[in-house]
């Protein structure tokens, strides 16, 4: 009786935790992988693993950043096991259109577009901190990274976006 | 600190609030017009980082996934898929209103929206969908084109005398009469509408038949008015 108590309080705790973490988890596997099937792919991982080791989390306000590092640790290890093949970043772009172009305007959807066309080693510290809420310490611990190379990573990100958009609008006024 | 380290600085951390770093703004006009245009497009970075999140299966799918070796891992998820293909035939709209209220729980903040949404921002939300008489809607507060249940469909939100209402507008699914429903503090009503169906759901019960009545009935064919 007590342990099928314990049981669904566990499982409650859970799906408390999934229910408010689980849109970050899908937007950070999102914008890891660039592909919706294995970003949900990841997400399942993940949560599968999570549930595995729930006893482990001690401090729920620590729940994020736990689930977070498993995601990047799944997002690793699927591609390793699975030997996904390199895609040219237009046909990624062509694939997920629906999701990419799903914003109100289309100043957004290009953003979108541009933050696909980031290297990974850019466009992770920046998901980390401008979605997550990460601070350049935490996104050098999550990544193994000093803090002077997470810095540099954002400036070069942001660098590269803005120049992005400063060709776009260059190019909507045909100069 | 010099206007180039400040601004390699503000570039990697727009958010950041150091001291030294608002002590230079503060002396420099320049600086600062750079550190506003930097925020601001680094809210435009975030608005375009929130892409739209797909819907999952419940809890229980994970819970349930953790059998101790691969052939029970094996024989549990074909049981599982077996059980829930055979549940889905026999009851094919009991998950709908669950499916709703779990897309409102990712969507929290759509409720506290408070100003109105433009004609251009609604017409995109809406994706070329069939779209109900504006004046059944009134003054939209909210409107998003989410993911759910395989196809994007408009999620709107309206102010109904100062309350929000939320709507969604289903045309990938089909209910013969309309199904009540309250589950986590919400109460809704699925009503089919035009070709498809609609959701609507609020805190205050009372209004809800009239608001789906009024809504669906602006999307009826014509000559389908009941």
């Amino acid at each position: 009786m007590t342990r099928s108590r314990d049981g669904t309080d566990r499982q409650r705790r859970f799906g408390d935790l999934c229910s408010a973490l689980r849109p970050d988890l899908f937007r950070f596997a999102f914008w890891l992988s660039r592909d919706r099937a294995v970003a949900e792919d990841v997400v399942q991982e993940t949560l599968l693993r999570a549930w595995r080791a729930l006893d482990d989390l001690q401090d729920e306000r620590a729940a994020r950043h736990w689930l977070l590092t498993i995601a990047r640790r799944e997002h690793a290890r699927l591609y390793e096991r699975k030997r996904l093949e390199v895609v040219d970043v237009d046909d990624l772009i062509e694939r997920e259109e629906p999701m990419l172009a799903a914003a109100a305007e289309d100043e957004l959807a290009d953003l979108r577009r541009a933050i696909f066309r980031l290297d990974e080693d850019y466009r992770e510290p920046l998901v980390l901190q401008v979605l997550m809420g990460y601070s350049t310490e935490e996104i050098a611990r999550h990544m193994g990274l000093n803090a002077g190379a997470v810095l540099t990573r954002l400036f070069r990100a942001r660098n590269r976006l803005r120049k992005a958009f400063a060709e776009r609008d260059a190019g909507k006024t045909g100069t | 600190m010099n206007c180039l380290e400040y601004r390699r600085q503000m570039a990697a951390e727009p958010r950041s609030e150091s001291a030294e770093l608002l002590a230079h703004a503060r002396s420099c006009a320049a600086c600062a017009e750079f550190t506003t245009q930097m925020r601001q497009f680094d809210q435009r970075i975030e608005a375009a980082l929130r892409i739209p999140v797909p819907l999952w299966s419940s809890i229980g799918s994970i819970t349930e996934r953790w059998p101790r070796a691969p052939l029970a891992l094996a024989a549990s998820l074909l049981l599982a898929v077996t059980v829930a293909a055979i549940l889905w035939m026999l009851v094919p709209r009991s998950s709908l209103a669950d499916d709703i209220v779990d897309h409102m729980k990712h969507e929290p903040y759509a409720m506290q929206a408070g100003g109105t949404v433009s004609a251009e921002a609604l017409a995109h939300a809406m994706g070329g969908k069939p779209m109900p008489a504006p004046a059944s809607l009134g003054r939209v507060t909210y409107a998003q084109s989410c993911w759910f249940r395989g196809n994007f469909v408009p999620h709107l939100v309206i102010d109904e005398g100062g309350e929000p209402v939320t709507v969604f507008l289903l045309a990938h699914e089909t209910v013969k009469e309309p199904v009540q429903f309250t589950e986590d503090g919400y109460t809704g009503v699925i009503v089919p509408a035009g070709e498809g169906a609609i959701a609507v759901l609020t805190w205050n019960e009372s209004q809800l038949a009239a608001i789906a009545k009024r809504i669906s009935q602006s999307m009826a064919p014509e000559g389908a008015t009941k």
